[in-house]
């Protein structure tokens, strides 16, 4: 297993949700599950990744800087269970976490 | 005939049934997944957690009655009950005997213990039992749903047992051992586990339906779920010697009367039912069809 | 543990306890006092027909000596694993068992379960698990699954797991594990008579087991958790 965390500066959309989090996605073999916390991070988008696939953090940033750029959060905090998702699964998930917070 | 999309209980996850099953956004979690109480011993293994430990709970409404509810998610190890998963079950249920809900929920979709954590699943299977029969002496009664991909099997089907009621879909099942298991240990001439046909004839909701051990066969559709819970929704019969007595009774006399029987099918047509028919009738055909037996 | 030395070991003042096939029932004094003595024997699987008679025993118990404390004595390789008994719904007759336990409970009947052979998984759940109080005495063996099928399951190296299981208590066979796990509340050695009396004297229905792993370091998350939901 390996964990990780990675900060990235956040965009212009702020959460909208009265809930306090969403979950999308199970830890099944090739799936992962994403639960996504409004919280005060100065504008920033942190990830926290567990994954039992090392070696691969520099994949991770690359699909969680193209989420940024496609969906402009800030203050969201994002706790990643990954059990080997490929990155257009991880994508997706983040994408429905994220519509479940705004 | 169902003019409405079907809703498969089977596919969905956990966390989707329960909003599909409860009255909108009235589903309060306990011990949410922000709390990480995850799996101390899955780290062991190298194996990852879930944030719930694969066990939702928490309390809600069901057609505006207060209910509490436990649901294993079967996609993450299987739903095997762990120590954190098991007593979060157990928790919620001595919950429900201190404030006691209308009814207890329980959506089983799980292969048994975990391995990895064997013996505190084991011993939490049983706490969750003794936490079971904590809520039914104070009056609340414990509602089982099994219609998952992992059925309910091990250690979750003797849990689901002691329920007070019982409702399936025919893609249900309940045993305690799972054919692979029997299969493995016996050889392949007591359980040939690759034959769906006999597995779900032997374990599958449908024979548990006609045995009576399940109340009530739905359709693989959450709202029939729903609507067969609230149906179901009645103070817990308490223990007494007649009650048991009656159980012992009739359980014996099962035995009596089938015990030569070596496959479903030979049950059914003892029962008086078209056995070759069964697998194909839908949930409300083969309910009037038991109705009308004579027992 | 063999079964008759084990009788005369627990019921020093006498005992009139019959052992047939598999089946070991009938009544003995202890401290002056009758007390029921039910269980099994000869590693037997419990299956739909031992569910049934076990708990036809229990129920004239309970019907015939109000009160009196049922000493469960516990042998058995598990649940049978057969079709036929899948077929006939197994676990319906687990669970009628059990709810003949509870009811016994209920009734004021104190349930001590003394593991003298093995103890296994649904046989163990049937069996044992569901007393007031569960002990072992030397000899007796307790277990979920073998490591060798936890290896195969998990795909965990046998000899990784042997070595872990040196470290934690969590999935191995064996009664020090299942003591440490809170799921035997004493593990005796010596003058089983005696602990068997000072027990009954102590011994409540509050199910303890989630307390006693946390104290002994074996089970140390299940009692907070439970405490929370409680509390939240």
């Amino acid at each position: 297993m390996e964990h990780f965390t990675c900060d990235f500066e956040g965009g212009a959309k702020a959460p909208q949700t009265t809930k306090p989090f969403v979950v999308v996605g199970v830890v099944a073999s090739s799936n992962l599950e994403i639960m996504a916390q409004p919280c005060d991070l100065g504008g920033k988008v942190r990830f926290e990744v567990s994954t039992t696939v090392a070696h691969f953090e520099e994949a991770w940033r690359a699909v969680f800087a193209d989420f940024i750029e496609r969906n402009q959060p800030r203050d969201v905090l994002f706790s990643i269970n990954d059990f080997a998702a490929i990155p257009p699964v991880v994508s997706l998930r983040l994408d429905q976490a994220w519509e479940g917070l705004v | 005939m169902k003019l409405s999309r079907r809703i498969s209980y089977l596919e969905a996850s956990a966390r989707q049934r329960i909003a599909a099953l409860l009255d909108p956004d009235s589903f309060r979690e306990i011990l949410p997944p922000t709390l990480q109480r995850i799996s101390p011993h899955l780290g062991m293994f190298d194996a990852p957690v879930a944030f719930d430990d694969g066990a939702v709970i928490g309390e809600g409404l069901l057609c505006g009655k207060p209910v509490f509810l436990f649901a294993q998610e079967g996609k993450f190890r299987g739903g095997s009950l762990g120590e954190v998963h098991a007593a979060k079950i157990t928790g919620l249920l001595l919950r429900a005997a201190e404030r006691k809900p209308a009814a207890v929920l329980g959506l089983f979709d799980s292969g048994g213990v975990r391995l990895e954590e064997a013996n505190a699943g084991e011993i939490g299977s049983t706490e969750i039992m003794r936490a079971i029969f904590a809520a039914q002496r104070a009056g609340v009664p414990v509602i089982g749903l099994i219609g998952g991909s992992c059925g309910c099997f091990g250690g979750s089907s003797i849990i689901s047992s002691c329920c007070d009621a019982l409702i399936a879909s025919e893609e249900g099942r309940l045993s305690v051992s799972g054919p692979e298991v029997i299969e493995t240990i016996m050889g392949v001439e007591a359980f040939d586990s690759r034959d769906r046909s006999l597995v779900w004839r032997t374990t599958g909701g449908k024979n548990r339906f006609l045995f009576g051990k399940v109340s009530k066969l739905v359709d693989d559709h959450i709202p029939a779920f729903r609507e067969a819970a609230t149906a179901l929704i009645a103070p817990s019969i308490p223990l007494t010697a007649e009650l048991l007595q009656a159980e012992r009774q009739h359980l014996s006399k099962r035995i009596e009367q089938f015990s030569e029987c070596t496959d479903a099918r030979q049950i059914w047509a003892k029962m008086g039912l078209d056995a070759n028919r069964v697998p194909e009738m839908s949930a409300e055909e083969l309910s009037t069809a038991a109705s009308s037996l004579v027992h | 543990m063999e079964l008759l030395p084990l009788l005369d070991q627990l019921f020093p003042e006498g005992h009139q306890v019959s052992v047939t096939d598999w089946l070991v029932s009938g009544e003995a004094v202890l401290g002056g006092a009758p007390v029921a003595v039910l269980g099994t024997t000869n590693h037997v699987f419990i299956g739909i027909r031992e569910a049934v008679t076990l708990s036809g025993k229990l129920l004239e118990t309970v019907a015939q000596h109000p009160k009196r404390p049922i000493i469960m004595l516990v042998d058995n390789n598990g649940q049978r694993m057969a079709l036929d008994e899948e077929l006939l719904v197994l676990p319906e007759y687990i669970a009628h068992l059990l709810r003949a336990q509870q009811f016994a409970r209920l009734q004021g009947h104190p349930l001590i379960a003394i593991v003298y052979g093995n103890s296994i998984a649904g046989g163990f759940i049937a069996f044992g698990m569901g007393a007031d109080r569960i002990v072992s005495l030397p000899g007796a063996e307790t277990s979920v699954m073998k490591l060798e099928a936890i290896s195969r399951v998990t795909k965990m190296p046998l000899e990784k797991l042997q070595a872990l299981a040196e470290k934690v208590s969590v999935f191995a066979p064996g009664c020090k594990n299942f003591f440490k796990m809170g799921g035997l509340h004493d593990i005796w050695t010596e003058d089983f008579s005696g602990q068997l009396q000072r027990l009954l004297q102590s011994t409540d229905t509050r199910d303890i087991r989630a307390a006693l792993g946390r104290e002994r370091g074996g089970r140390e998350a299940a009692s907070a958790v439970i405490d929370d939901v409680l509390h939240a």
